[in-house]
Order: structure tokens, then sequence, then C-alpha cells
């Protein structure tokens, strides 16, 4: 069948159902069917399709809306079957050209009302309990956008709309994007919920994100113990395991309620949030978490954001994911791994120190020289200057002042530009030449799918921690084992410069490397050339793009 | 099920069946959307489904167990409507027996992926734009012909023809991509 031929079938068809076929069309139709089984086939799919809409709009007329078959009421089968028996006959529209069926002898053991009564009950229970009627229901909602979404038992992609009557969706995984009438909300898999109306959302389990368009707002989100009406506003809403629900505020606010005690709502505003307990009964105030949901998806470029614009590696050196902040006094050596200790505690033998127990940091080392050893797979620092081979103090993440001051003789407070460093909001990677520190770019990208490493970004400077002594170091990031970036020769201390490398998503390891910048190495107090030689880093981060 | 009880009518004082209803429910689309495909006629196709019940009521009230009922009824179908051509054979859209018989062929095949059809169906008029819904709402909702949608739209008949091929086209190209995705398609 050709495509001319296709075209015309249709036509063909529809003017044939709808009996407005003319005589002339009607035998093409026939000699185009009488000789192409193509044609045969498509005619037969054609039609069916044409009864099954026929028979969806048909019932419509009739039947309730119902979300669940579970909710069909039998007894209208008795009041059917009744009306149908009572009813007078309905005229049945003949057709143009055809001419009366040959009426059948009347049976006597059934009325053949009783049978047409069968007839629209079928049809009746068959819309009712299997279709559940789309043409009334009203539309609510249109997947904007998702990334791999997985539905429990449908396939609702990009341009499909919810209606009111869809019941409870499962969205086994994935993010999809939803816009309502005044809102737009995504929803993160797992999480089963209903959209009631074009402003309303049920949940039973999962996280939505809501944000309002801008001047509009009513918006709400129900779950099983609260009910959350947004007073313009974008907040995120998530169901614990025992249904206890927490929402978060970014903007404006919003009304909270909790199910046992609806008439004492709570407003929450913007960098606030709140816990709804398991049983409705108490809503108590919570940290913000504002990185905690999925406020933006983009399927073309598969980014999913959650707000956040990079990871700290301050938090990634303590072997936690880069969201949360870093562990406060974690010390690493580079002879024993996790340590307690601040200073070296004992003779290095200058081996690559692979962590095993930090699934983000590859290793650590002390750089001597030309050709070191700085990833577990064997990569090579060629550029490495060749330095005492010694070092001072292990790796440290936001130090206890205690652990580095030394009385009379040296501070512990790390502080540049009147700033406190080593703590929660400014998070610091304290690295006294000469060390160094791989980390595995790989495994950390695992822990943000959709999105790339694409610079590694710190201050860093010589922390003075008020010692009379002179320091000079050499400050490197590599990618690879290549020099990406290097500020030679920092003497002054207390003040913070700018470092910074491109990453691509092939790459595998980044190294943060302070070396003793060549100094002449004494074997005295305040004569080595490391003496002085703090280095830190001041909230190092990945971007993420 | 509870609810499939055999009670009275009270105005006829037969009784409704509801295991006959309950059989009936899974099949009767099958086999009206069978009988239609090779009756082109929506009320002579209901005709021919009214006539194809009353036969198998008649055979299930003898024997009260119908294996495989919806075959049955397609085969019960198909010969009332072979039946019907014998005894219309002015009839202007009879298509020789040869063709007829392909078709019945393909609809028997193709209503046994009935339930897969209406489930992947009711997907695709999800992706329907609101226009192309309405049209097809007005067509089979309100049951309303191509010239009175014409009417009330202010669009001609022959674009609105048009219009609704193509939106039966698509709805069609994603059923049988659905069913392709699920390995459900025949040759």
């Amino acid at each position: 069948m050709t495509d001319s031929q296709e075209y015309d079938i249709k036509g063909l068809i529809l003017e044939l159902l709808d009996q407005t076929i003319s005589s002339e069309r009607r035998q093409k139709l026939r000699d185009i069917l009488n000789s192409d089984p193509e044609a045969q086939k498509y005619y037969a799919e054609y039609i069916m399709l044409c009864a099954s809409l026929r028979q969806y709009g048909a019932a419509t007329a009739l039947t309730p809306l119902c979300d669940s078959k579970d909710n069909f009421d039998y007894s209208l089968l008795e009041d059917l079957a009744n009306s149908e028996e009572s009813a007078p006959a309905a005229p049945i529209e003949k057709a143009v050209e055809v001419e009366e069926v040959k009426a059948k002898p009347v049976k006597k053991k059934r009325s053949r009302k009783i049978l047409l009564a069968y007839v629209s009950i079928a049809a009746l229970i068959f819309i009712v309990v299997s279709v559940n009627n789309l043409f009334k229901a009203k539309p609510v909602a249109v997947i904007k956008d998702s990334i791999n979404a997985k539905w429990s038992d449908m396939d609702l992609t990009e341009g499909c709309t919810l209606f009111d009557s869809d019941g409870f969706l499962k969205l086994e995984s994935g993010v999809v994007k939803l816009e309502y009438k005044d809102a737009t909300v995504i929803v993160e898999g797992p999480c089963e919920f209903a959209s009631k109306s074009n402003n309303r959302i049920k949940m039973l389990s999962g996280s939505v994100y809501v944000k309002m368009v801008e001047g509009r707002n009513g918006y709400v989100v129900e779950t099983p113990v609260s009910t959350i009406v947004d007073l313009g506003t974008e907040f995120g809403v998530q169901i614990h395991n025992g249904n206890s629900t927490e929402v978060h505020v970014l903007k404006g606010k919003a009304s909270v309620s909790a199910s046992c005690k609806p008439d004492k709502s709570q407003t929450f505003e913007a960098g606030s949030a709140g816990l709804v307990s398991s049983n409705g009964a108490e809503i108590t105030g919570i940290n913000l978490d504002k990185f905690k949901f999925v406020r933006e998806i983009d399927s073309n470029t598969n980014t999913i954001s959650r707000g956040r614009t990079h990871i700290d590696l301050a938090s990634i050196t303590t072997g936690c994911d880069g969201r949360m902040a870093a562990l406060d006094n974690y010390w690493l050596d580079p002879e024993l791994g996790l340590t307690e200790n601040a200073l070296k505690s004992q003779v290095h033998d200058n081996k690559y120190m692979p962590l095993e127990f930090n699934q983000y940091v590859d290793g650590i080392f002390v750089p001597k020289g030309p050709g070191n050893q700085i990833s577990s797979t064997g990569m090579i620092f060629e550029d490495c200057p060749k330095t005492c081979a010694d070092y001072y103090a292990n790796i440290g993440v936001n130090p206890k002042p205690e652990l580095l001051e030394v009385p009379d003789k040296r501070t512990g407070n790390i502080i540049f530009n009147g700033r406190d460093y080593g703590n929660a909001l400014n998070p610091c990677i304290v690295m006294h030449a000469n060390i160094g520190i791989t980390y595995d770019l790989r495994a950390i990208a695992k822990e943000y799918p959709y999105r790339r490493i694409s610079r590694f970004y710190s201050k860093v400077g010589i922390a003075d921690l008020d010692e009379p002594y002179p320091c000079n170091a050499d400050i490197w990031v590599l990618i690879d084992g290549q020099v990406r970036s290097k500020i030679a020769a920092v003497k002054e201390k207390g003040k913070l410069l700018d470092i910074e490398v491109e990453i691509n998503e092939n790459d595998k390891f980044l190294t943060l490397v302070v070396t003793d910048g060549g100094d002449i190495d004494i074997m005295e107090a305040y004569k080595r050339a490391i003496t002085c030689d703090w280095c830190v880093f001041t909230s190092p981060v990945l971007e993420l793009y | 099920m509870d609810n499939f009880k055999e009670i009275k009518d009270s105005n006829t004082s037969q009784s409704i069946n509801y295991d006959f209803v309950r059989k009936l429910v899974q099949s009767q689309n099958r086999i009206y959307a069978f009988i239609l495909t090779l009756v082109p006629n929506w009320a002579e196709a209901e005709d021919i489904l009214q006539d194809t019940v009353e036969i198998l009521w008649s055979k299930y009230s003898k024997s009260k167990e119908l294996d495989n009922f919806t075959a049955l009824g397609i085969g019960i179908a198909r010969n009332l409507v072979y039946s019907y051509y014998r005894e219309k054979k002015k009839q202007e859209f009879l298509l020789e027996q040869e063709a007829l018989d392909n078709i019945a062929s393909y609809s028997e095949s193709i209503s046994q992926e009935s339930e897969d059809r209406v489930r992947i169906l009711r997907k695709c008029l999800r992706k329907l734009s609101e226009k192309d819904m309405e049209l097809i709402r007005l067509r089979y909702e309100e049951g309303m012909k191509i010239k009175n949608v014409a009417e009330i739209s202010n669009r001609s008949v022959a674009a609105l023809y048009k219009a609704l091929g193509r939106v039966h086209d698509a709805i069609l190209k994603c059923v049988k991509s659905g069913l392709v995705r699920e390995n459900y398609c025949h040759d």
C-alpha cells in the first residue's frame, strides 16, 4: 500500500463509518480492499481503533468518573437493567444505504430486551472498570520534562497530560517536571502521588518541590500527616517511612498544618523548615537543607539541579559526599592514614599511601622530587621539584586550634582577612609542606549523576600562626599528574590567593601538593626548608556544571 | 465475586445472570470491534452484536460453562456477518469473500491484543493536544458526525476529515509503536 493509498483509505473509512461516503468512493474503497492485503490489514486496525474510541465515548456519556475498579457499584446493574426494560424503544439511526436487517424470531425463553440490557451493562462496566474514562476527566497537569522516569504501570512521557481521575501514580525512579496551572512541581522517584486538581497534589510517599508562578499562591500539597499551603513560594516536601513529613521553605512562605490539629497551622518562612510528626500531631522546627530537593531538570543536557553549584572538597577529604559539611578536626597521616594527631608522628618512608577507607581520596604522599608517585594507579608527578623529602604536619581538615597551638611559640587559629577558617561555614584543608593529596574524580562524580565536575577552585595562602620565622612554599594543582596550576614561592603569610583549574569529563585524579619552595634545609628548629609553611586551602570546591 | 449473583428482575420476572455479564464484560468490545471491521456501520454492527449475545446466552443457559467465551463469540459473530451478507446481496459494500476472510482473520488477530491496545490507547490519548482531544471527544463522546462538527466549529468538512484522519493516524501509530515496544506487535 502506497502512502497515497494509505491517505485515501483513511478518508474513505471515516466517510464509510459516517455513512457520508458516495457510491463512487465506496467502490474505490472496495476495490482497494479487494486487491491489497496490506490495505485490508490497515483497514482492520483502523476500524478497530474507531470502535475502541466509539465504545469509550458512548459509555462516557453514561458513566460517572471512577478512580478505581474497586469503587464500581454493581447495584447499577440492576438499575440499568430495569431502565432498559421499561424505557421506550430508542430510535436507531438507519444507515443511508443499508437495508433493514431481517427480523429475528422472538425468543421465548429470554426477552431481547434483557439481552440488550446485558450488552449495555457489559459496555458500562468495561468502561468504568477497565478504561477509566479520559474524555470526561479534567486535565490538571502536563509533563514538561523527565529524566530516567520509570512509572509502575504507565509510560508517561513528556507532553502527556495528567487527569484528575488518574488516581495515584507511582513514579518508581527518575525525576519528572509537572506543570500545573500556577505551579511547577518536580517529583522525585520513588514517589506515589495523585493530582487532585490543577492546584493540589496528594502524596503518599516520596519528595516533591513546588515552585509557584510569580505572583500566584494557593497550591496545596497533602501528605498522610499534613497539609502544606503555599503562600507564594518555593518549598520542598519529603515524606519519610512512617509518614513523618519534612517541609523546607526556600522562598516566600508556606503554611503547614498537622492532620490531627488542622486548626493550628504554622507558617514557615524562607530559610526555615519543619517536621510534622508521624502521628500528625506535632510540628517542630528543623534545620533547612537547601540542597535536599531536585529543583530543576533538563533532559536535553541530562542535568538535575538541587540548587547546588559546587562540591565541598573539605567534606570530600573527610569521606563525606561533598553535600554535608566536612568533619571537624580530621587528620590524615601519610604514614598511618587516619589519625588524631596534627603533627607528624614518625619518619616517613616516602611511599604513596592509598586511603582505602575513603572512597573519594585516592591517597596521600610526601613529595620528594621528580617522578614522585601520586596515585594508586602509578601516576607520576614528573615536574615535582626536589624537596627536603620531609614533612611536619599531617593533612588536616577544620583543625582544632589547640592541636596546632604551641604555647608561647605558635597560635592555632587560622585567620585570613579577619575571618576564622576551620568550621562548617568556612571550611579549610591545612597542608603543611611537604605533602600532597590525590582525589579520585570519578568516585566523586558518581555522587553527582547528571552533572559534570567542571573546575577546582579555592583560595590558598600561608596561615600566620604568629611564628617569627619566614615561610616559603610552592603550591601545585595537578590533573592526572600534569601541572595545571602553580603558585611558586609564597612567602607572605596571611594573604589568600586564587587558585583554580578546569576539569574535563575524562580527568581521573585531582592532586593538591605543597612543597617547601626549595629552601636550604638545616636540621635545626625553625631552619628547616619546611619551616612555617602552613599552607591552607580555604573553602575549596569542585564546581558542578 | 459476591456481586455476580443471579437476581430477579422485578419488571420481567426474569433474572440477571451476573456471571454471564462478567464474561460479556471481558469479551463484548472485542466482539463488537471484530464485527465492525466486517460491517462498517455502527447500528448494524450493534444489531449483529446483540444477535451474537443472544446466541451466546442461549449456549450459556444450556451449559453454564463456556470455554473461551471471546473466541466463541467471535466465531458466532463471524457466522452472523456472513449470513448478514448472504441476505444482503445488494449491499454495496460487499467485499469479495477472500478479502472478507482476510479482514476477519486480521481483526481476530488484533482483537487478541485488545487489552494491551486499550491500555496503550489510554496513554496515547494523553499525548493528544487539547484541540485534537476535543475533536475526538465530539466525534466519539458526543457522537457527532463530521458535518455537524464542521457546523459548530466553522471549519470545512474536508478540513475536519483531514484533521480527524491525522489524529486517528497519530493514535494508531502511537498504539502500534507501543505494541512494538512491548513485543506484542504482529506482522
